[in-house]
Order: structure tokens, then C-alpha cells, then sequence
């Protein structure tokens, strides 16, 4: 844990019971060199000494008790601000017991580690993902290192990542999942939340996403999602495990949001500080994105309506849903003004966003066409029929290719759909299997305003009307309530 | 004047339970949750409606419908525009009989 808050005051500080010299000497000599990856960063263990001296100007021990940090699994923290390192034990540690202990070995170590990279700009490599119990130190990933691996597209993104923790060994115990979950959830928490808090929108935009991918996936296949069981997920979808931990990591960033979102310790300086951080969040949670609706969205999509057609089922609501997602999805990404040329180069996320679209409307198209060949229109309702015009209507105004579509049968669906007549086209949106046209007053719902006016001046509604229902309804309630407490009443006494 | 019978009004919950699903979330948030909750578990489950036009509605669950909005969703000067109408319909009614 670092950034201990200045204004932290315990009951009793004993300060500089170590010799600090000491002890860097052997974090950076003996520890050190168990993690590779960390030790690279530098040019040589002096580097890292040098560094060291200046940001860990004292060690204070305090009582265990204090605030029941120890309880917290918190026993240390580095303080960025006053340059210490604070620890809770009740009796003096000498650097003998340090050596003695793997728990402060390991305590230690990730506190120099956050103390030698962290909150400086000059540093290309940050720790992540690193909780003071001895357990979780396990997952002491870097973060700059991690980011640049999955920010650079490439088949190996995935194999570098593993190669990374099968080097520090992390996979004898762990598996990846819960490693990148771990990780990532600490950069996510750290640097986002308090940007995500002060963005009114940036919740549910996460929160429709993951409303979306429950509606083709299924509760329970989302949950596994957010769960991080890769091998479930890799089974279930038709994925390699390492396509579903990339999947795992998106998850994980949107729940980790969704939890974290009350969190309100941040002080409101800093936020300008996080708010830079929002483009690399947006570039992250895009191809994030991207991938999860190339890779499992799509095809599961299709594997659903391509079932139903095959079965000879002409429900359509398969094809209206997936419209529907793809307008809202539309909505919720079209976030252009992010461009991110410094993180990928020329890959923009205008053009992943693009690309994924595209990606989107040809599925569509395919299952048009394939519908329009195949499935018996003449028992479809005024509904179905209306609901599949506007699809067409939408792809004939995107897709140039119209010869790819039967117009024989698109005509048939609009004479059709003109006799439905204007009254029907309000009233047919109002079904669960709506189409939400962006921008549309159906898309919130009716007003229950214009609903009620409609409903008076169609029936002559009058004031005797609802006074005399409302009478009628009371006596009818009140009736019910007797009825209940009667039976209630028998049960006590059949009881006793 | 019509009276509501206990199966009349059993009906109308299943029609304005169907009416419901389509009002904005905003004005439905508003009706307490036991008066939605009351008509669920009193509707007939036997009486099966598709809403797919305003003209299907029984005037037993119109006339819910507009009771519902007026004591729980509309505003006081939302409120006395429907009573103008109410008490309006109210005169023609007397004055064609």
C-alpha cells in the first residue's frame, strides 16, 4: 500500500529503530534479484540504491493496533509525500528478524518497489496489483510493462504476457486470470474511480455494456465473466484460454467500476490528474471492446438466430435484439473525440470503433439476406413485419450493396408495413421487443402523462369514473385483507 | 356509470400491468412498489393480454390507469388540468342523459 495520508497519527512512532543504509542494501542486494523483470528496469543495483536513498528517508514503527491496519492485511505503507516507510509491529525489527521472516521480506520488498517507481513521471515501469499480505504479493506485476503488452496489437500480445508470468512464477500457484484481475482492478481503482465518480456518464455507459452482453449472453455466462473462471469461459464460448483471460480483463475493469464507484477518499486536486489518465482508459476498455464483440458477441449472436432460422422458427426477436444492441452500442461508444495516436500509433480508436461497427452491420446484413431467402413471411405479425422494415430500412440507407437483398421481398415488407398505419407504429415500439431508434421519444418510454390524456379523452373518462373505481378497488382491497387474516387466523388455531 | 366487479378489476390489473411496461421508467419509479406489487399478485393469471393498441384497454383499466396517475405521478398543476377534464367529461355525461 502507499500514499499514507499525512494527517495519519498514531498513538506511538518509533523512528529509525533500523539503520535505513541496512536495509537497502539488502532489499536491492538479496530480494531484489528474485524479480528479474524489476531489476531490468535499472541500469544496476546502484541505480536503484541511489534512487532509494533519496525516497526513503526514514522507517517508523507503529502499534499493530492503530486503526486495525493489521486486521486490513495492511502492515506496511510507503508515504510518497514524506518519503517513509511505516510498519506495524508492537516490538523493535531488527534487520537480522527481516531476514529471518519471509513475511517482512516480502512486506518490504513491495514497499521499496513502490518507493522506486511510483508517482514519478520519469519512471517507464509502475507495480501494480501488489497488497502488503504476504499472499497477494505474489502478484507483483508492472504496470507500464503489462499495458504495453496489451496495448500492442499482435497475435503474441497474450503469450507475452504469460511468458512474463510464468518468469516470475506466479503461475505454479495462481492462474493468470486472477493475476491480470488483481492487477488490473488496482489500476483501474487507483487511477479511474474518482474520475468515473465525477463523470455522471461514464457509469452507465459501463453498466449497458455489461446490460448488453447479458441480454445475448445469458446471466450466468456473464457472471463466469466477471468471475474470471477462464476455463469455463473458454469452453463455453469456443475460445482459447488465452482469448478468454483478454475477455476477463474488460469484465473486470467494468465491475470493478461498478463497485467502486462510491468510493470518495480522492481528494478533488487530483482529479485533473486522473481525468489525464481517462484517454488511455477509454483506448483500453475500446479494443477491449472490439475484441469481446469480434470474438464471442457476434458469432454467439449468429449462432442463435442462424439456430432459429434453421428450425424453421420465424420469431424475429433474435434479429430485433441484436439490433437493438447495435444501436445502443453505437450510442455508447461513438466517443471520437479520443484519439489516441500516442498509445497506438496510427491505429486510432476512431478506427477500431469503425472497424467494429462495420464488423456489426455486415452480421446484420447476412442475417437479412438469410431471412429474406429462407423463412415464410406470410405468418409473421404486423409487429414482426414493422419491426424487420425498419432494420431493412436502416441497412438499405448503410449498405450500398442492395442487390445483395432481395427487394422482391423488402417490397412486400413495406406495403405491408404501410398498411399498419401510423398508431400502430407507435404502439408496436412499446412491446418488450421494441426497436429503440437512437434519438426517438420511444427509446425512454411513453409518458405516462400523454398516456393518461390519450386514454380520457378516448374512453369520456369522468370524475364519478375513477372516484367509483377507486371505492369499488378499496372494498375489493379490504376484502382481501379480511380474507388473509381469516386464513391466517385458522392456520394459528389448525397449529395450536 | 358502470360498478367494477372483483373479476372486472382482477382483468384490468393484467391490462394495466401491460400498460406499465411501457411507461417511461422515470414517471413508473414513481407508483410505490406495494400498489404494483398488490395488483401482480391479484391480476387473473388465467386472462391472457397483448397490448398492441390503446383501443384494447378495458375502460376498467383505463380508468386505473389514469387514477394511478394522478395520485402518484403528476404534479399539482398536471393534477388540476385532469380534473378540468374529468369534471368536463363529468357534465357531458349528465347533460346527454
Amino acid at each position: 500500500m502507499a500514499d499514507v495520508e499525512e494527517n495519519d497519527i498514531s498513538e506511538k512512532i518509533f523512528e529509525n529503530e533500523i539503520s535505513i543504509n541496512e536495509l537497502i542494501e539488502y532489499v536491492v542486494d538479496e530480494i531484489f534479484p528474485k524479480f528479474p523483470e524489476f531489476c531490468d528496469l535499472f541500469e544496476s543495483n546502484d541505480e536503484i540504491k541511489e534512487i532509494l536513498k533519496k525516497r526513503v528517508v526514514s522507517i517508523e514503527r507503529r502499534k499493530t493496533n492503530y486503526k486495525d491496519r493489521v486486521l486490513n492485511n495492511s502492515p506496511a505503507e510507503y508515504s510518497v509525500g514524506s518519503n517513509k516507510i511505516i510498519f506495524y509491529a508492537d516490538e523493535p525489527i531488527t534487520i537480522d528478524n527481516i531476514k529471518n521472516s519471509n513475511k517482512w521480506k516480502n512486506i518490504f520488498a513491495h514497499e521499496f518497489i513502490h518507493a522506486a517507481t511510483d508517482k514519478t513521471k520519469s519512471s517507464r515501469y509502475y507495480e501494480v496489483g501488489c497488497s502488503s499480505s504476504g499472499k497477494k504479493n505474489k502478484f507483483i506485476i508492472f504496470k507500464e510493462l503489462v499495458l504495453s503488452l496489451i496495448f500492442l496489437p499482435g497475435k503474441n500480445m497474450m503469450k507475452k504476457i504469460r511468458g512474463l508470468f510464468v518468469k516470475l512464477k506466479y503461475m505454479s500457484s495462481y492462474n493468470l486470470g486472477d493475476a491480470l484481475n488483481e492487477g488490473l482492478t488496482a489500476w483501474i481503482t487507483d487511477k479511474m474511480v474518482p474520475y468515473v465518480k465525477n463523470d455522471t456518464e461514464a457509469y452507465p455507459w459501463e453498466k449497458n455494456f455489461i446490460d448488453s452482453i447479458e441480454e445475448v449472453l445469458g446471466t450466468e455466462e456473464t457472471l463466469d465473466l466477471i468471475r474470471c473462471d477462464y476455463k469455463k469461459i473458454a469452453k463455453k464460448f469456443n475460445i482459447s484460454k488465452l482469448d478468454s483471460i483478454s475477455l476477463i480483463r474488460y469484465m473486470d475493469i467494468t465491475s470493478c467500476i461498478a463497485n467502486e464507484v462510491d468510493n470518495n477518499d480522492k481528494k478533488e486536486k487530483d482529479i485533473e490528474e486522473y481525468k489525464k489518465n481517462v484517454q488511455m482508459y477509454y483506448t483500453f476498455g475500446g479494443m477491449a471492446q472490439k475484441f469481446f464483440i469480434e470474438r464471442v458477441f457476434i458469432p454467439k449472436s449468429y449462432e442463435k438466430t442462424a439456430s432459429s432460422i434453421s428450425h424453421g422458427n420465424t420469431s424475429v426477436y433474435d434479429l430485433i435484439n441484436l439490433y437493438n444492441i447495435m444501436q445502443k452500442y453505437k450510442n455508447y461508444i461513438c466517443i471520437e473525440d479520443f484519439s489516441v495516436e500516442d498509445m497506438l500509433g496510427s491505429y486510432s480508436y476512431k478506427t477500431f470503433y469503425e472497424e467494429t461497427f462495420d464488423n456489426f452491420e455486415s452480421y446484420i446484413k447476412n442475417v437479412l439476406i438469410a431471412f429474406s431467402n429462407h423463412v415464410d413471411v406470410s405468418n409473421w405479425t404486423d409487429e414482426e413485419i414493422f419491426n424487420i422494415k425498419r432494420i431493412y430500412d436502416y441497412m438499405f440507407k448503410k449498405v450500398q450493396e442492395k442487390s445483395e437483398i432481395n427487394t422482391e421481398f423488402y417490397k412486400f415488407i413495406t406495403d405491408k408495413a404501410k398498411k399498419i398505419g401510423i398508431q400502430q407504429n407507435l404502439m408496436v415500439a412499446m412491446n418488450k421487443s421494441v426497436i429503440f431508434v437512437p434519438g426517438s421519444p420511444a427509446m425512454n418510454g411513453i409518458s405516462f402523462k400523454d398516456l393518461a390524456g390519450s386514454i380520457i379523452k378516448k374512453n369520456n373518462i369522468s370524475t364519478s369514473d375513477v372516484t367509483l373505481s377507486r371505492r369499488e378497488r378499496r372494498a375489493i382491497e379490504r376484502e382481501n385483507r379480511k380474507k388473509e387474516k381469516a386464513q391466517r387466523q385458522n392456520g394459528k388455531n389448525q397449529n395450536k | 356509470m358502470y360498478i367494477m366487479s372483483e373479476e372486472d378489476t382482477r382483468k384490468a390489473y393484467v391490462e394495466v400491468l401491460a400498460a406499465l411496461k411501457i411507461i417511461a421508467k422515470d414517471d413508473l419509479n414513481k407508483i410505490p412498489k406495494n400498489v404494483i406489487e398488490h395488483m401482480a399478485e391479484n391480476q387473473n393469471r388465467f386472462y391472457s393480454f397483448k397490448l398492441s393498441s390503446l383501443d384494447e384497454l378495458s375502460k376498467e383499466a383505463c380508468v386505473i390507469l389514469v387514477d394511478l396517475y394522478m395520485t402518484y405521478v403528476a404534479n399539482p398543476k398536471q393534477k388540476e388540468l385532469m380534473m378540468d377534464i374529468l369534471n368536463l367529461n363529468e357534465k357531458k355525461k349528465k347533460h346527454n342523459s
